[in-house]
């Protein structure tokens, strides 16, 4: 009797307790998919060393960042401050379906956001810089790398098909950064394409995904034009890494304890044995290798422990998918004897399911003991009051 | 024609629609001053708060433009609703009613008595609901104005009962649960079970416990003199028995004591019409809709409910006493 007691009270504490309750989901490892790479404990974060076929990461990557949702803003000088948000000159955009979107290449995580890799605290300005020399290292890297990145930014074809699979090129007016309206109620998938030619031998290609959902307010008409052009093959992205959805009803936000999948394409075909890493805004790495039909699978658990303070747990975290492709020469855009490099990177946000900062045994033991406490408060009160009458 | 009956027969109904009624293809709208709660699935109707509070989390000056209009336009059929069906909405239409209601029932079949609060009491906690009112629109002002935390958006919301427990009538149970996002997450859907907790205790005590704190029926009773539905009394008919109050599931007092007292729906009169069933004077009491009177106290009535209820006893002792 004792026993079953005890094993019921560790039951319940391990579901009231949301801390306790996440901690067990950390148990069955970090983001797991494809050929399974053996987890890691979740104490702190460290680089990831798979096995070698699966090469780590492209170093040079570009990657399309979610800036801004909703209302947009727009700064007209003169006008009054609107809005506690923007600041003086700034004025709400009649518009909400506006997005902003902006191709960044400054590496990932980005910088400012997610904390620091190696002390997790939440702003690089609140930290000391000479207690992080990898960081000073990080940023020269970046920083030297920015020059020929900015040039090539300005060269990107960027284009947003809306869910009527008509596909619209948008032209950023700043580099990189692209403003488009969602007006219609579906899928709107972002794609971002760059092509650079170094001289060294080696052709890159670049491709970068954002899938974005949009409670427009106009119906899709589903026609399908055939674009044959730069960064396109026959209606869809030469080499596209699209996530897979197992319905159109499905949600689209990815939430943690989800498993979320993924098919490489290059020309339409299936890349198999490509190696697909995902990265946290915390750093935390993962590896898949795509398999014959050129999929790879991730399960999403939160990358960090629940803090003690409660906060932050309902925030969405971006995670950032890569995967790359060596072309040899002789095929089709490695002319000239050079090979092709074909990077493509997806961003998903990730926002912590229901379960991390929900808990509904704590609801029910609160409700359980309300109704024994009030009614044991009435029953003593009703027989002090019959004990008073009869004295 | 025993009005309880019918009264239970349209709650049942409105319940049904309220919470099901997405499936039937039903809308109501999202502008309904009860609490069908927005959170259950294919919901039939929506209570107008939700809306309301988000409407007011913005900031002052948007108030002067588009977003003014539309809180007007909420506000606007919110308050059409309580005029046109007043408080009929808390005592025929309202599922925390029907709830209660049912409750109620339960303890009387289990012979559990009754308690009610001194008059001391009662007029202590009768401000409850009008301070939560005035909670209702200070604290999103706040919010759009960035004096409060975003955390507490939506605080009604969070607070209400209806939230955690209409939704499992659709057998979603994903709001039967504290949200620990934040402290004032945290003590809000604590508050909103601990809600729940004391309504399922509390109706085995007290008829219609909540009503007496319930916002919604102080926005109500701001429409009281204008309303459509009224009740009247005919002091010169009145004996004082005090049926009236004892029938009365919102212990009102005004009902038996005050004789110069023309429209009786009060602050916290639910439009139950059970003080018309109860009163053994011909005309004394009379329920109307718009100047038309559609049930007024009627003596042979009252005897004969009195007869079907404790078969006889109660027509021989006034045959007696007249």
């Amino acid at each position: 009797m004792k026993r079953i007691f005890l094993t019921l009270a560790i039951a319940l504490c391990a579901g009231v307790h949301p801390v306790l309750a996440v901690q067990e989901t950390h148990g069955a490892g970090a983001m797991t998919g494809g050929r399974d790479i053996a987890s890691r404990p979740m104490a702190r974060p460290v680089r990831h060393k798979g096995p070698r076929r699966c090469r780590p990461v492209a170093r040079d990557f570009y990657w399309l960042d979610f800036s801004r949702m909703g209302m947009g803003m727009q700064r007209t000088p003169g006008n009054d401050a609107h809005s506690t948000a923007g600041g003086q000159g700034a004025r709400l955009v009649v518009n909400r379906r506006m997005r902003i979107l902006r191709l960044r290449h400054d590496g990932f995580p980005p910088r400012n956001g997610g904390g620091c890799p190696t002390c997790g605290a939440r702003s690089h300005k609140a930290m000391d810089k000479r207690a992080h020399p990898s960081l000073e290292r990080r940023a020269m890297r970046r920083n030297r790398r920015q020059g020929k990145a900015d040039a090539l930014l300005g060269r990107a074809a960027i284009w947003l098909e809306t869910p009527d699979n008509l596909i619209h090129r948008i032209d950023p007016k700043k580099p990189g950064i692209m403003r488009f309206n969602a007006r219609m109620w579906g899928l709107h998938r972002i794609f971002a394409f760059l092509d650079s030619e170094t001289g060294d031998g080696l052709r890159r290609r670049y491709f970068a995904f954002y899938d974005m959902f949009s409670h427009g307010d106009e119906v899709s008409k589903k026609d399908r034009p055939m674009i044959e052009g730069n960064g396109y093959w026959k209606g869809e992205p030469e080499f596209f890494l699209r996530r897979l959805y197992e319905n159109d009803r499905a949600r689209f936000s990815a939430r943690t304890g989800e498993t979320v999948r993924f098919r490489l394409t290059l020309r339409g075909k299936p890349v198999k044995g490509a190696c697909l890493v995902m990265i946290t805004q915390k750093d935390w790495r993962k590896t898949a290798v795509t398999d014959e039909k050129g999929e790879a699978a991730f399960f999403l658990i939160k990358e960090s422990p629940t803090p003690s303070t409660w906060r932050g747990r309902r925030r969405a975290e971006k995670y950032l998918l890569i995967a790359s492709h060596m072309e040899p020469p002789g095929k089709a855009h490695a002319e000239n004897g050079t090979a092709v490099r074909y990077v493509a990177t997806a961003m998903l946000r990730v926002r912590p399911s229901r379960r991390e900062w929900e808990s509904k045994s704590t609801a029910f033991i609160l409700g359980s003991f309300t109704i024994v406490a009030a009614g044991a408060a009435i029953a003593i009160r009703r027989s002090r009051r019959r004990r008073k009458r009869t004295a | 024609m025993n009005v309880q009956r019918i009264r239970l027969v349209v709650q049942f109904i409105s319940f049904v629609v309220l919470i099901y009624g997405g499936l039937f293809a039903i809308d109501l709208g999202n502008r309904l001053p009860t609490f069908a709660c927005s959170y259950v699935p294919d919901h039939g109707g929506g209570c107008f708060l939700v809306g309301f509070q988000h409407m007011l989390s913005r900031p002052l000056p948007e108030f002067l433009g588009e977003q003014g209009i539309r809180l007007l336009k909420a506000l606007g059929i919110a308050a059409l609703w309580a005029i046109v069906i007043n408080k009929a909405w808390c005592g025929w239409i309202c599922p925390i009613g029907l709830l209660q209601d049912l409750l109620t029932r339960l303890r009387t079949w289990l012979s559990i008595d009754m308690s009610r609060f001194s008059w001391v009491a009662r007029k202590r906690y009768k401000s409850v609901k009008y301070i939560l009112l005035a909670l209702l629109v200070l604290i999103p002002l706040g919010i759009g104005n960035g004096l409060i935390s975003r955390d507490w958006t939506a605080p009604y919301c969070q607070l209400c009962p209806a939230r955690p427990l209409l939704p499992l009538f659709r057998g979603d149970t994903t709001q039967f649960a504290i949200n620990f996002f934040s402290l004032p997450t945290m003590a809000l859907t604590g508050g909103a079970i601990v809600l729940v907790g004391l309504m399922f205790t509390t109706s085995f005590v007290k008829r219609r416990f909540l009503c007496s704190y319930c916002p919604m029926l102080a926005f109500l009773s701001l429409f009281d003199k204008v309303g459509l539905f009224s009740l009247k009394k005919d002091g010169s008919k009145c004996t004082r028995c005090g049926n009236c109050y004892r029938a009365c599931p919102m212990e009102i007092r005004e009902i038996e004591e005050e004789k110069g007292l023309k429209n009786l729906v009060t602050q916290d009169c639910i439009l139950c019409l059970r003080c018309v069933e109860a009163c053994p004077e011909n005309r004394a009491l009379e329920a109307q809709f718009a100047g038309f009177s559609f049930l007024k106290a009627d003596a042979e009535a009252f005897l004969a409910r009195q007869e079907a209820a404790t078969g006889g006893k109660a027509a021989a002792t006034k045959r007696r006493k007249k």
